[in-house]
């Protein structure tokens, strides 16, 4: 009996506490408000730069990359903790491009847990983050603006 | 609704300004205007100057302004360095392409990238007035007042139409030099590049066209 009431309590402290399942990596809402980003993404010998541009919304969080001479390559809303991409550059609007991108910004913009193996976030800090996509290779390097 | 009345009542004066500032020419005139510009760019050997990048994004409801410096040496040596609020060089030299962004460097050959092929020609073209002449790529419309020439080009070719719908060349009756580039992406955005302090036929820096 006794036993018993200690692994009751003990569960109810766990309950109490507890541990969430999932990691948050609202990474870019830590730009604060707007924040301007050294952007590139690299997947084998193929490399595109550019800036990020964030914006906080009031839920979520908006975006665009355009590379350095302005041309825009695309744009991405998460509103809800859903990420829509929008406006692609031409020799990426494909929908399986469009698919990939939308999964992996939704790790960098909202609240959304790692899939052991899929992907992994290294170097995480307020003024630089990487994200690599194991998947297909793709790796997405944010550098904050001064 | 507040923001289609901001749009109506500024948007609609200021697109009447324009057209009313300048007026659409004969084909007899713009083809004398567009010799009048080639002959001019002909005598420019070298042409430095500094300039700012206003990029419109409709998404964030703002702008973003860049600033740098380039440089122009015939036939087709280009430097185009951003300053702030980004380092990025881009240097066509020699018949290749580098691109320097921070600390990693990249040199591509300008024969194997169509893609760059067509910057090179469309950066070089403007500069020179060439590209007033390219009728099989572009369609061009030429529009006067008694300061500006402005040249409407609009792509022909469909790649190059996906990402520009118009671009706006501004060139300076005084002078005829280049003072602005204006890109319309199919989406809306415009990319508009003022340039400053222009320097024709100066000397240029010896590593001008050096990423080093």
């Amino acid at each position: 009996m006794r036993m018993y009431l200690i692994w009751i309590s003990f569960l109810l402290l766990l309950t109490a506490f507890p541990v969430s399942a999932q990691n948050s990596y609202p990474l870019l809402l830590s730009g604060g408000e707007r924040a301007s980003w050294n952007f590139t993404l690299e997947r084998g010998q193929m490399m595109i730069t550019g800036i990020c541009l964030t914006r906080q919304t009031e839920d979520g969080v908006k975006g665009a990359v355009v590379n350095e001479f302005g041309i825009h390559y695309f744009d991405f809303v998460c509103h809800n903790n859903k990420v829509k991409v929008n406006n692609v550059f031409p020799h990426m609007n494909k929908w399986y491009i469009r698919r990939v991108l939308r999964n992996d910004l939704r790790l960098l913009t909202a609240n959304s847990a790692l899939k052991p193996g899929r992907r992994l976030l290294k170097a995480c800090q307020p003024d630089s983050l990487s994200l690599q996509n194991i998947k297909y290779g793709i790796t997405y390097r944010f550098e904050r603006l001064q | 609704m507040r923001k289609l009345l901001a749009y109506i009542f500024l948007w609609l004066p200021a697109t009447q300004t324009i057209t009313l500032a300048q007026n659409a020419v004969s084909k007899s005139e713009q083809e004398r205007i567009i010799s009048e510009i080639s002959t001019s760019a002909h005598s420019i050997r070298t042409l430095q100057c500094k300039f700012e990048q206003t990029k419109e994004l409709s998404i964030m409801d703002d702008k973003m302004v860049s600033k740098g410096t380039m440089a122009f040496a015939r036939p087709g040596n280009l430097s185009w360095h951003y300053t702030s609020p980004y380092d990025y060089n881009f240097i066509i030299a020699n018949d290749k392409v580098h691109i320097g962004k921070g600390k990693s460097h990249k040199s591509i050959d300008l024969k194997s990238s169509q893609t760059f092929q067509g910057i090179a020609k469309m950066i070089a073209g403007s500069v020179t007035g060439k590209c007033l002449t390219q009728t099989k790529d572009f369609d061009v419309k030429i529009r006067a007042n008694e300061r500006v020439y402005v040249a409407h080009l609009t792509p022909k070719d469909k790649h190059f139409k996906k990402m520009f719908t118009t671009i706006r060349l501004t060139y300076n009756r005084a002078n005829r030099t280049m003072d602005s580039v204006e890109m319309t992406e199919a989406n809306g955005d415009v990319t508009s590049i003022v340039f400053k302090e222009i320097k024709q036929n100066q000397p240029l820096g010896e590593n001008v066209f050096n990423l080093d």
